[in-house]
């Protein structure tokens, strides 16, 4: 189901189970919701 | 990390695929919560889809509902868990399906390049707030 790639902005797709699909990526960013604060565009 | 899944003003800016408007139609982030997001293509038709959050813990767990409203009674059950790593979040996202059949209609639908895509957005996002 993935490309083989070990990029980070590449998602890695797995089924454990029948019917189950998992999804994993990694992102640049805390997990923290500092996010409230800060300026947007 | 998390409020860019849980602030209706971020999903537009991330959900969805690139040359789409996804407008936030319903958003109540709390357990038993309601959402809707509208996706808008390029030539002005429209898909929902629609949810129900069954929990959500900031900042490292939301559990919501899925469904598609153009295959109305499918729902899946996606679990999003955020892990802390440090300057960086590791996203899993579990789904399950009522059956093996309406899994492998999410998997041969595309799903992998569509999300490939919204989660480049995301990047995309998470880079502008960073800057401030």
């Amino acid at each position: 189901m993935t490309n083989g790639q070990k990029d980070l902005t590449t998602a890695t797709i797995t089924t454990p189970t029948d019917r189950e699909i998992h999804v994993e990526r990694i992102f640049e960013g805390p997990a923290r919701p500092r996010v409230r604060g800060l300026h947007r565009s | 990390m998390f409020a860019a899944y849980t602030d209706p003003e971020l999903i537009p800016e991330w959900w969805g695929p690139r040359g789409t408007a996804t407008i936030v139609d319903r958003m109540d982030v709390r357990a038993g919560g309601d959402w809707r997001f509208v996706i808008r293509n390029s030539d002005g038709s429209e898909t929902g889809f629609r949810g129900t959050y069954r929990e959500v813990t900031a900042p490292e767990r939301i559990v919501q509902t899925f469904e598609w409203e153009d295959m109305p009674g499918y729902i899946s059950v996606e679990t999003v868990e955020f892990e802390d790593l440090g300057e960086r979040t590791k996203v899993v996202t579990i789904s399950i399906f009522h059956t093996t059949e309406e899994r492998d209609g999410m998997l041969g639908s595309g799903m992998e390049g569509g999300m490939n895509e919204t989660f480049q957005r995301l990047d995309e996002l998470l880079e502008r707030l960073a800057e401030g």
